[in-house]
């Protein structure tokens, strides 16, 4: 037995400020010990007066004063200096060791004299039976790996001895082996102190055993997750560096960086995105600490004696580590079935299938849609992403700047059917009723368990009139939006819970962009946003605030190109404009308007004239039913989420009220509204889902629910008659479309790509002329661009147009020709469709443009008359490369980021189903805890209060 | 039932409160009218370059089937003299069109102004032709005029002893594909002689109005011309037993439009005067669109003279009027429709040997400070008439800015001003714009022409950048 036991009892500043109160109970623990320590040091780096006060009371033979930042193995080295034993035993102030584990300690290092120390078991101060720390090995690769941690005490380690390493706290270590090793290796800073040590005394041929009968409770708290996994990568690194043979040392110091690289990557992947920041600091750290490297590898080499070989043994072995970590897994809970094919999710989407099928059986056939605010997709895949690239705009004389992000959705859907993109967005047009039905479905999964509830969502969703009248009128971008708005609901509102669904919903939130279908919904997704964040903060005590603020992101740097361009000229008001070919709305702006919006439509219901004028007045009243659900649901729903639905709805029709007043659009000599369609799919959204919370909360005795719903989802169904019997009876805006929007000579000609233009010039019957240029065999869908259509003023670009159009008019001489050739213009179109041949300007452009002798007429076309320029046409002057690859790639990595983190592992599957699927339910009684870390208590989650964001 | 827990009575209290406040804000959007934002469409004015003024004249006086073996060969039978001027005394060019038809004939004259300054430059010239021939004779003389792309020849008759000619003259640089169409009695016909005509670059056709409409009294011509806008004219002569009675040139006529004002109508023969075998005064009319009703107004310068005339129109077919009871003297024929007509007045100095008819056309009104070239011919009389109601005062002076004169021209009523032959005038109208003809009338001549527009600064252009 050895005569005498030193205990250094290190006091480090804790993040909470209970120093004071844990010092105190380890030194009741010590002074309890039935083998009473012979000597106790206490190292105080906290200056705390409290502290100070304990340690001056304390029974303690001497109290060193170090600076706060002095780390644990710095401590250990001062107390070194008072050593007197033959044993020491190294303590924190938090860590409270039963009443005989140092006589267990000390047992165990008198088996034998090669053990160098000897390791107690560490458990939860408050759970006594959940051990912190047992034993740590590392794997052939240098990582640790904890053998024990958090796990249920059960006796089950209670046999091991061997072991290549601990936890370095309540460590018992033989004073001679302690001197020789010198301690501990002061460049390991947090973590790994007792592997390394560990490691070190191996080496020298030494053992380390656990006493997994002394038991030292650990009343800590965990460190900030961020720093902890700094600690322990630069640990990791360290060793790395310290215990790689010297013929690959260089290797591994090259390799350092390309591997944070990759790890950052896979912490995207893990949906550890807090690791990246550690991952980088860590590698920067052990790259350039040579002097601690070297120190630390001197030390290896001055005292070993064994090979590393005899390590091995000890290691943890990749199928072990597979085995632990299969076990790490929790059980599920609180999560069921979706019972989609069950529950009649299926059935409904297919229902939504076949009506869309019959409603729009003659799109079928269509390669290209047309009408409204459709036009044709460019042809080939390169083309489609062209027009969503910075640079060049694929419209007008030279205007150059960012895309509007829509582009980018069109270029999605487009690179769907690359063969003919135009007709993915066919395809997306029959199946938009069925996807908004399977949205709606899922939507709905977050407020209610019950199949009736669940299809009744579902059916009002594929049935809002908005989405019904964007089909028939064609309007893209609200089919879109109202496509992706319900699954920005269903990631958005458990964004908090995980960092899949934020990274999902971030991406929604992208793509529906919700705002780059329209961007007049971001200040009301702004608002539901601030919503979220406010109530992850106040009601989640700010746990999963970093997701919910990450929603945010990827739309910002979507958007923030343009939203500089727009700062940049002064026109904000521009920022808000719909995106995509201008259409202008042809609705009033009255009471009775704003009525018609409040019941959820964007224009009049169709009913009139299918019925006459007198029926046609009180069809709209067909959604109340649904209105007066959500009316009640505050009444008898749950009533937070019931409240936020509200909120919501009202924050998406003041959006759509507010739309239909502000210009900031125009279109040759039309100034163009926004369209309110997209403000009221987020207002329809939350009364469908309000609907939704009051059919869940009827009380089932009553056997209303079944009823309500079908009373509900039949009213809906006669509403949409006019607006699904529109394109069966020829009166829909949508029509079947040519594949260019210019004559077919020039679409073949063009078919090279966007280098050479076609100047159109539109007379109009009151004797003006409207221009446009248009860059390539089309104007194209993805190719509009809002830099043009919300300009708030000409730019020199019209200055020229509008010169060369009048010179192209009047003169039939002139070298104007030769500027247009000059610009890369190869076409002259005069388009017939604004005016009658009996038209002056017309007449006078037709006799001009005829004159010249270079132009070459094409000839008559369905667009209008064509002319060939018969000079040599030189190319448009490209982009300069750098620019468009700085923006693409930024906005390329913010998204691939947000993919990555959307990607579902098995562990985030795992996390995901141990929550409930519904929202706003009750604080449950948590039956399965978290696994922590280190043994430590996680924060507890939040207590699943989200309503919002929709 | 079982009473509700307190924590459930509070969450149902706090839901009305949600409910009531979240119906009254929905009315409150409903009722607010909430300010809003408006903007402009964006559009520029741009303004047409300057091109070069082009005058196209109608060209010799055609005499058809001199030679006996060939009776459809045309040749020159008197050269046109031209009298032109540009604005401020910059060079007018002349050059001559090739005419095809033509045997040996040197073609009508082109006159060109090219802008100087960057500003278009006012061209004004008018051409007369006098013959004494056995199968011609007779005075005409006519404006030279922009060529365009849908013009109107309302002159002109294919009855017996008539021999009459379109002329096409193109002076760009383009072939031009013209069509005639032609109003007749039966309405409007396309004669195959009218289709396709090729009028080369710098070239001129001659058709024979005889080949579109044989027999035709009134007949009205539209020429319509695809690629290159050709300036059209007729050359009308007519034989009476074998004795030539006149000879006329005259340009083609723009759209038809509600109101048709004719100056400058030169009345030769009193209507009680022995030789008035027939009516020596017509007015001939054309609704090409749709029926309707004209009313016919003439006037001099004393003001209106007799009561207005109203006559029904049948949409496409000409309307002879004949105008009675005038006395010698300077006429202004008005005319106005509710719908858009054309038209031209014919009158003649006698029936027999020896005599000259002349066909007066509408004038434009002149808005602008105008050129007008009086060409070469007796006793030339410049007729200005307002088409306000109010009178104004108009400056008229030669072209050099000697012998200006202030006319004072009154609502209802013409000025005839004394000018000098082969010199040319500068109008300066008021306010309202006026309407003026050059007219010649001596004994066995008579010839009149309307001013036309001399387009000096084309209007700028509304243009919508997209």
């Amino acid at each position: 037995m050895p005569a005498r036991v030193h205990a250094l009892l290190v006091v480090r500043p804790d993040r909470r400020a209970t120093a004071d109160i844990h010092l105190r109970r380890t030194l009741t623990a010590l002074r309890a010990q039935s083998r009473p320590v012979d000597a106790l040091t206490i190292v105080l780096c906290e200056s705390d007066a409290a502290v100070r006060a304990v340690a001056a009371a304390s029974a303690a033979e001497g109290v060193i004063t170090a600076d706060r930042r002095t780390s644990f193995a710095e401590a250990l080295a001062l107390g070194s200096h008072r050593l007197e034993g033959d044993a020491v035993w190294l303590l924190t102030h938090d860590s409270i060791p039963d009443p005989d584990a140092l006589a267990v300690l000390a047992g165990a290092l008198e088996t034998a004299p090669s053990v160098a120390f000897a390791a107690p078991k560490l458990v939860r101060a408050d759970e006594k039976d959940r051990i912190v720390s047992l034993g740590v090995s590392m794997t052939r690769l240098g990582r640790t790996v904890g053998l024990a941690d958090g796990e249920h005490d059960q006796g089950q380690h209670d046999g091991t001895e061997d072991v290549l390493g601990s936890d370095i706290r309540g460590v018992l270590v033989r004073s001679d082996a302690w001197r020789q090793l010198a301690g501990l290796d002061r460049a390991l800073a947090g973590a790994d102190e007792g592997l390394d040590l560990g490691v070190r005394a191996r080496l020298r041929g030494d053992r380390i055993v656990l006493a997994p009968t002394a038991l030292v409770a650990i009343a800590g708290t965990e460190q900030g997750v961020m720093r902890t996994a700094y600690a322990e990568r630069t640990a990791q690194l360290h060793r790395r560096l310290a215990y790689a043979p010297a013929s690959v040392l260089a290797l591994h110091w090259v390799a350092m960086l390309p591997l944070a690289l990759m790890r950052s990557l896979g912490a995207l992947l893990a949906k550890r995105p807090a690791d990246i920041l550690p991952e980088w600091a860590a590698a920067v750290t052990a790259m350039f600490r040579f002097g601690a490297v070297a120190r630390a590898r001197r030390g290896i080499r001055r005292g070993r004696v064994v090979s590393w070989s005899r390590l091995a043994p000890l290691r943890v072995s990749s199928t072990e580590l597979r085995h632990r970590l299969d076990d790490e897994l929790p059980a599920e809970s609180g999560h069921g079935e979706l019972h989609f094919f069950s529950g009649g999710g299926a059935w409904t989407v297919l229902a939504a299938l076949v009506v869309s099928i019959v409603a729009f059986v003659s799109l079928l056939a269509w390669p290209v849609l047309g009408g409204g605010a459709l036009a044709p997709l460019r042809a080939t895949f390169g083309a489609l992403w062209e027009d969503a690239a910075f640079g060049l705009r694929s419209l007008a004389w030279d205007t150059s700047g960012p895309a509007d992000p829509f582009s980018a959705v069109v270029a999605v859907i487009g690179s769907l059917w690359p063969a003919a993109p135009s007709r993915a967005l066919v395809v997306l047009w029959v199946l938009a009723l069925p996807l908004a039905a399977l949205g709606g479905w899922f939507a709905a999964t977050r407020f209610s368990n019950r199949p009736i509830v669940r299809a009744a969502v579902a059916v009002a969703w594929a049935l809002a009139p908005t989405l019904l009248n964007a089909l028939i009128t064609g309007r893209p971008t609200v089919v879109i939006l109202h496509v992706l708005l319900p699954w920005l609901l269903w990631t958005g509102v458990v964004a908090h819970r995980s960092w899949s669904a934020a990274g999902m919903a971030s991406i929604v939130a992208v793509a529906v962009a919700v705002v780059a279908c329209a961007p007049s919904v971001a200040p009301a997704l702004t608002v539901l946003w601030m919503i979220a964040i406010i109530l992850t903060s106040t009601r989640g005590r700010g746990h999963g605030l970093a997701r919910v603020v990450w929603l945010a992101i990827p739309t910002a740097v979507v958007f923030a190109p343009l939203i500089w361009q727009r700062l940049r000229t002064g026109n904000p008001w521009a920022l808000l404009a719909d995106p995509g070919v201008p259409l202008a709305d042809p609705g009033a702006v009255d009471v009775g308007r704003r009525l018609m919006l409040a019941l959820g439509f964007p224009q009049a219901d169709g009913w009139a004239s299918l019925s006459g004028p007198e029926i046609a007045t009180w069809t709209p009243l067909l959604v109340a039913p649904l209105l007066v659900l959500a009316i009640i649901a505050p009444i008898i729903g749950r009533t937070l989420p019931a409240a936020i639905l509200a909120l919501s709805a009202l924050v998406g029709l003041a959006t759509a009220i507010g739309a239909v007043g502000i210009a900031v659009t125009t279109d040759a000599q039309t100034v163009i509204t926004l369209w309110p369609g997209a403000g009221l799919s987020v207002y329809w959204l939350a009364i469908t889902c309000a609907a939704a919370l009051a059919l869940d909360a009827t009380p089932s005795r009553f056997r209303l629910r079944t009823p309500l719903a079908a009373f509900m989802m039949t009213a809906l169904a006669v509403s949409a008659v006019p607006a699904l019997t529109a394109s069966l009876r020829g009166v829909a805006d949508i029509a079947e479309g040519a594949s260019s929007t210019l004559p077919a000579y020039v679409e073949a000609e063009g078919r090279g790509g966007l280098s050479t233009a076609t100047f159109v010039l539109t007379p109009l019957g009151s004797g003006a002329v409207v221009t446009n240029i248009v860059w390539g065999e089309t104007a194209s869908l993805g190719g509009q661009t809002t830099l043009r259509s919300a300009r708030s003023a000409p730019d020199a670009g019209d200055e020229t147009t509008a010169a060369l159009a009048a010179q192209l008019i009047t003169d039939p001489e002139g070298p104007v020709v030769a500027d247009l050739a000059a610009h890369g213009i190869a076409f002259v179109l005069l388009d017939d469709s604004e005016s009658t041949s009996a038209n002056g300007i017309r007449n006078q452009a037709e006799s001009s443009l005829d004159q010249r002798e270079d132009l070459e007429i094409v000839g008559e076309t369905a667009r209008g008359k064509l002319w060939r320029v018969t000079t040599t046409v030189a190319d448009r002057p490209a982009t300069p490369a750098s620019e468009v690859w700085r923006v693409a790639l930024l906005q390329a990595g913010v998204i691939l980021a947000a993919l990555l983190l959307a990607l579902p592992t098995r562990l985030s599957r795992a996390h995901v189903r141990r929550r409930p699927r519904v929202v706003g339910l009750p604080k449950p009684r948590r039956a399965v805890r978290t696994r922590g870390v280190a043994g430590d208590s996680a924060p507890p989650e939040p207590p699943t209060p989200q309503g919002g964001p929709v | 039932m079982s009473a509700l827990s307190p924590a459930r009575a509070v969450g149902i209290a706090v839901g009305c409160l949600v409910a009531a406040a979240t119906v009254a804000a929905v009315a409150f959007f409903v009722a607010l009218d909430p300010p809003g934002r408006t903007r402009e469409p964006l559009s520029l004015t741009a303004q047409p370059p300057a091109t070069t003024s082009v005058a196209t004249c109608a060209g010799p006086l055609l005499a058809s089937g001199r030679d006996s073996t060939q009776a459809a060969l045309l040749t020159e039978a008197a050269a046109q003299h031209v009298t032109a001027s540009a604005g401020g005394g910059d060079p007018v060019d002349e050059v001559s069109l090739t005419a095809q038809d033509v045997s040996g004939g040197s073609g009508p004259s082109v006159l060109t102004a090219p802008p100087v300054n960057g500003e278009r430059t006012d061209l004004a010239a008018a051409g007369s032709a006098r013959i004494e021939d056995a199968d011609l004779a007779g005075f005409a003389a006519s404006a030279c005029v922009r060529a365009q792309m849908d013009s109107w020849l309302v002159t002109g008759s294919s009855a017996t002893g008539a021999a009459d000619l379109v002329v096409l003259a193109n002076p760009g640089d383009v072939p031009a594909l013209v069509t005639l169409s032609v109003y007749g009695s039966t309405g409007l016909v396309a004669p195959p002689a009218g289709k396709d005509i090729v009028v080369a670059a710098g070239a001129q056709r001659v058709v024979p109005l005889a080949a579109l409409a044989l027999g035709e009294e009134n007949p009205i011509v539209r020429v319509t011309s695809i690629q290159a806008p050709v300036q059209a004219s007729l050359q009308a002569s007519l034989t009476r037993v074998l004795a030539p009675v006149g000879v006329d040139q005259t340009a083609a006529a723009g759209a038809p439009a509600t109101s048709l004002v004719i100056p400058g109508v030169r009345v030769a023969m009193a209507p009680d005067d022995p030789d008035a075998s027939d009516v020596a005064t017509r007015l001939r009319l054309l609704a090409p669109a749709s029926d309707g009703t004209a009313t016919v107004t003439i006037s001099n310068a004393a003001g209106p003279v007799g009561e207005p005339q109203s006559v029904p129109l049948v949409a496409g077919v000409p309307l002879q009027l004949d105008v009675t009871d005038l006395a010698v003297g300077t006429y202004v024929v008005s005319v106005s429709a509710t719908t858009p007509v054309t038209g031209a007045v014919w009158a003649t100095t006698g029936f027999a040997a020896g005599s000259d008819f002349g066909w007066f056309t509408a004038a434009d009104v002149l808005t602008q400070p105008t050129l007008v070239a009086v060409a070469d011919g007796p006793v030339p009389v410049l007729t200005l008439t307002s088409p306000g109601d109010a009178d104004q005062t108009v400056r008229v002076s030669a072209a050099d800015g000697t012998d200006a004169r202030e006319i004072v021209v009154r609502a209802g009523a013409s000025v005839d001003v004394d000018v000098a032959a082969g010199r040319a005038y500068r109008i300066e109208p008021g306010v309202d714009g006026v309407r003026a003809a050059v007219s010649y009338a001596a004994d066995g001549a008579l010839a009149g022409y309307p001013v036309p527009s001399g387009d000096a600064a084309a209007a700028a252009i509304l243009v919508y950048p997209r």
